[in-house]
């Protein structure tokens, strides 16, 4: 039997022996006393189409609102554009610089065609943290897309990591598989504290905190160069191999630090 | 009744019918909550929040087949959110006590679960979540991307990151000498 096995079989019988066999009482007694006082979110194009009762008169009003808010957006779109200088961008991605630094240097309104949970400039390493901590139902968020390849300058708490143990053999490791990670400033040794997965490019040279929870001020960027060249060597057994696509998006989004400093606690 | 039939009664707003769903997921996902987060009481609160949540927003889940792991990636943001309600509340957390005797498991000694428990104290939430997915609901890793909302890639990258750094503490617990190994603890 290899070590990982012994492991893994090891961590499956502790989990099982701390896993409670039943919730107390209390836990669905409540939930439903809850629920019973709760109603169904319904979205707008299941109310239109029928779901729920609705008579045609609701329904035409419904209907009528969502065209002329249509319209609206059109109009006010074409206001916009209307308005902007006419000199096309040489880049299609946002470039703007968000800095959270008490420093902040003056960081330029966002372009109109950021997503909605875009929030430029950058506060702390908690927006970041956020934007890979999606809904059940929502589509997964795209850095790239709020913040481009821009230098972003941040202070966190230094986790540590390397390059994972990954089964896959991605390529490059240091970005396709890294385990470093951060946390919010502060003491976060605790329960439930979320992190953010990061990068370092080991062609960087840089000088890293030799103990994890140090203090630090990162900067660094997403879509880093190196993206374009991630892959999966090696699918992992029973799964299909993650196609190119897939692997590059996941390189792009994830943060690569250019920079770590020592910051007092 | 099935599941299937269950959840399509529920959805469109049968109380009862939801009801049994809960009654049904309840064990399991309070079991689940409790391992990543290491406290009952937290617990408690993730999984009737998730039990709400599931209500007021199934009209949205479009295939009913989908509702285990529907119902998995609400059990996980609602420990990530209970996680971070109870951080900014109060400065520690109370330990998990262990649920049955220590005797009579001969595959693990006292040692070995005191080095896990403190090694899996250490590790994230979201590392925590992982391990718990793929190793005590014995989700695929794909299955583990989706019920955490993160690639899979990340999820690769959690598991086997949060088993490395459990082994090193069982290793780094048996080269100290440990406690009692392999006997009665």
């Amino acid at each position: 039997m290899s070590r990982n096995d012994d492991i893994d079989k090891t961590l499956e019988s502790w989990l099982r022996r701390q896993a409670p066999r039943q919730a107390p009482d209390r836990v669905l007694d409540a939930a439903l006393e809850r629920v019973a006082e709760e109603s169904q979110r319904r979205s707008w194009l299941q109310r239109l189409t029928g779901e729920t009762p609705m008579t045609t008169l609701t329904r035409a009003a419904a209907l009528t609102a969502v065209i002329a808010m249509a319209a609206l957006i059109g109009f006010q779109f074409n206001t916009l554009v209307g308005n902007l200088d006419p000199t096309p961008s040489p880049s299609p991605s946002p470039t703007t610089t968000a800095t959270a630094s008490n420093a902040a240097t003056p960081t330029p309104e966002p372009t109109p065609t950021l997503p909605a949970y875009c929030v430029n400039p950058l506060v702390d390493i908690n927006t970041l943290i956020d934007l890979q901590s999606t809904g059940p139902l929502d589509p997964p968020r795209d850095p790239v897309a709020c913040y481009g390849d821009a230098p972003l300058t941040f202070d966190a708490t230094w986790l540590g990591g390397g390059v994972a143990d990954c089964p896959t053999a991605p390529e490059p490791a240091w970005l396709a598989c890294s385990a470093f990670s951060l946390q919010a400033p502060g003491d976060t040794r605790k329960v439930g504290a979320p992190s953010l997965g990061v990068a370092v490019d080991p062609s960087a040279s840089l000088s890293l905190p030799s103990e994890p929870y140090a203090q630090v001020r990162v900067t660094g960027h997403f879509d880093d160069p190196a993206a374009q060249t991630c892959r999966e060597t090696e699918p992992l057994p029973g799964a299909s191999a993650e196609p190119d696509s897939q692997i590059i998006e996941r390189c792009r989004n994830t943060f690569v630090i250019t920079e770590v400093v020592a910051v007092e606690p | 009744m099935v599941q299937r039939e269950l959840v399509e009664l529920a959805r469109k707003g049968d109380r009862d019918a939801f009801s049994a769903l809960a009654a049904s997921v309840v064990d399991r996902l309070f079991a689940t909550a409790v391992l990543i987060l290491r406290d009952h009481s937290m617990a408690d609160d993730a999984t009737q929040e998730t039990i709400v949540r599931a209500w007021r927003d199934l009209p949205s889940l479009r295939d009913p087949d989908r509702f285990e792991p529907w119902l998995r990636r609400l059990l996980v943001n609602a420990c990530r959110d209970e996680g971070r309600r109870h951080r900014r509340r109060r400065p520690e957390m109370t330990l998990l006590p262990s649920h049955e005797p220590a005797v009579g498991d001969s595959s693990l000694a006292l040692a070995d679960r005191d080095a896990l428990e403190r090694g899996f104290r250490r590790l994230s939430s979201d590392h925590r979540a992982a391990v718990v997915l793929h190793h005590y609901l014995g989700l695929s890793l794909p299955e583990v991307a989706d019920a955490t909302g993160v690639p899979l890639g990340t999820a690769k990258s959690r598991v086997h990151h949060a088993t490395r750094a459990l082994r090193a503490a069982l290793e780094a617990d048996a080269r100290s000498g440990g406690m009692t190994r392999g006997g009665t603890a």
